[in-house]
């Protein structure tokens, strides 16, 4: 399990909040809020925006997506919101089997660009391996920390300790959504959740700003009812 | 064998439910007569005792020769105001017999009723105002129940037979199935039913967007046509590709209106209970009505562990029902 030390945090949250502020150039604007996940040697191995206006899924925040994107590689959630991917158990789809069918036009990808005719690799022991590697990942996620520009909301805490993650750092308080004091504080409630608040001036006034900047621009893809501020 | 679903009860906060719960207060008993000119001269002193707290506290109770006047906490009259009362009364006696109050203890509601049973049962103490709350309890017809019901056993059932763990979700728009799911938790932990049953509305919603930037190109790509006076049997091909699609993408976006957002007027029944990243997900996707099975009694966020539904703080709210088995 890893742990930062305040300037460790404090450069990570730098990073991650020049990330937030780029969200803001975007035609479809999302809440500048980036997020980062921190191996065991203290190095990125997966970030994200959120993208709950892209993906017209209002529980696809930057911590969420950045999980996905470990465990399931680069272009995971790209592909989803064109509808390349399904996500979901029904009569109509199996998810076990549309990850495959990504993961298999990964390679093939992969394969021709480095003109290598690998077909005859599709087959059961191939998909364990995959299947094998996906689990690894999982795990390894459990000895990760994670560092967010503003408090994950009641939903993302819940995630992070289902998943196994349990030291959160955060520069900003979320008073609409804070599962870490604001609203619900999850982080007393079980054991295996470690909250650091990191209160430096600098960073969370910075943070700060960002989101006075989105709410100022008013969120283009709510009904017109419910926006409350007009789009400028 | 499960018992059957033969009914559904509404979650409300806790306010909706909880008891009576009293706590002391004094009084002092005047003739009717005079009852007006002592409320007039006590209810500033009554006011800045009770504050903001006790506003759902009438001032008075009448008796049947006599009214008894609420003090507050405090156990006495300051002495101008009880001088002021004394005189008062004298007045009214038109004797000089009167010199004393007596003050005697009641017991009060702490807190304001919201319910008519609440306020029936509480203003037996001492009596209360009772203002409508901003949230009526919802009250389902028979109809309602049962079909509300056969939705929830379809839940459970697409739980059974494509959940890893067997829970399930389905939800719909005008009792009409829009999405469901079983969950994938085996394989991934975050894969719950209420997270994927959302993940399949989104997947339409962006169908729904897909097309509208198909049918804007449609009709840039037409205009072209006609202002460069030029039409191709290769145009037309695509064009017929293009009408090909929108009728597919018709059956999977079917009951949805086409400037849906998120899952606003959907309706979501579930096999379990939510934890808190689905009931929370469902917040975010501004879910109306959420109605579930079996309890979740270790992290369940609507009923067992948290009500994060009555939460005032978060800015969307949502109906909740759970399952009553004979």
């Amino acid at each position: 399990m890893v742990e930062l030390t305040e300037e460790e945090a404090m450069n990570f949250l730098n990073i991650a909040l020049g990330e937030a502020e780029k969200s803001l150039q975007k035609e479809l604007k999302e809440m500048p809020i980036f997020c980062l996940l921190i191996n065991e040697e203290k190095k990125i191995i997966s970030s994200s925006y959120n993208y709950t206006n892209e993906s017209k899924n209002g529980s696809r925040h930057s911590e969420l997506i950045a999980i996905d994107k470990y465990i399931y590689d680069g272009n995971y959630e790209q592909m989803k919101n064109l509808n390349l991917i399904k996500c979901y158990n029904n009569n109509e789809n199996s998810i076990e089997k549309s990850i495959q069918d990504y993961f298999v036009s990964l390679d093939e990808k992969k394969n021709s660009e480095l003109k290598i005719n690998n077909y005859e690799n599709i087959n059961d022991k191939y998909m364990n391996e995959k299947y094998n590697k996906i689990q690894e990942r999982i795990n390894n996620l459990k000895k990760c920390c994670i560092v967010v520009t503003c408090e994950p909301c009641i939903m993302c805490v819940y995630a992070l300790k289902l998943i196994g993650i349990k030291n959160i750092y955060f520069c900003c308080l979320n008073e609409r959504f804070g599962g870490c004091g604001s609203v619900l504080s999850l982080h007393k409630k079980y054991e295996d959740i470690n909250v650091h608040y990191i209160e430096h001036p600098e960073c969370s006034e910075k943070s700060i700003n960002l989101m006075k900047a989105f709410y100022k621009a008013g969120n283009p893809s709510a009904p017109e009812e419910k926006r409350k501020r007009p789009i400028s | 064998m499960d018992r059957q679903v033969i009914n559904l009860e509404e979650i409300l906060p806790f306010s909706y439910t909880r008891d009576v719960e009293l706590v002391p207060m004094y009084c002092f008993e005047v003739k009717k007569e005079v009852a007006k000119d002592a409320l007039n001269i006590m209810k500033d002193y009554i006011n800045n005792q009770l504050y903001d707290k006790y506003n759902h506290l009438k001032r008075c109770r009448k008796c049947t020769d006599s009214v008894q006047i609420l003090i507050g906490a405090c156990n006495h009259i300051p002495f101008e105001l009880s001088q002021k009362l004394i005189e008062k009364m004298k007045q009214e006696n038109n004797n000089d017999e009167f010199n004393d109050i007596i003050i005697t203890k009641i017991m009060v509601s702490k807190y304001a009723p919201i319910t008519r049973k609440q306020y029936i049962e509480w203003s037996t103490y001492w009596p209360l105002y009772f203002r409508k709350p901003d949230k009526d309890i919802l009250i389902l017809t028979k109809e309602e129940i049962n079909k509300y019901i056969k939705l929830l056993y379809i839940s459970i059932d697409i739980g059974k037979q494509f959940g890893t763990c067997n829970s399930g979700c389905i939800i719909t728009y005008n009792d009409e199935i829009i999405a469901s799911s079983g969950d994938n938790i085996k394989n991934h932990p975050l894969h719950h039913a209420p997270m994927l049953a959302i993940e399949q509305v989104s997947y339409k919603l962006r169908h729904i967007w897909l097309n509208k930037q198909t049918e804007k190109n449609n009709l840039q790509k037409k205009m072209k046509i006609i202002h460069k006076q030029q039409i191709n049997n290769r145009d037309s091909l695509n064009d017929h590709k293009h009408e090909n699609n929108k009728s597919n993408h018709n059956i999977l976006i079917d009951h949805i209106p086409n400037d849906q957002y998120l899952c606003t007027n959907f309706f979501a029944f579930l096999s379990h209970e939510p934890c808190y990243m689905c009931a929370m997900a469902l917040l975010h996707s501004r879910i109306k009505c959420v109605i579930f099975d079996k309890e979740n009694k270790n992290n369940g966020a609507l009923s067992s562990q948290e009500k994060l539904h009555c939460i005032k703080n978060l800015n969307h709210h949502f109906k909740v029902f759970k399952t009553i088995r004979g």
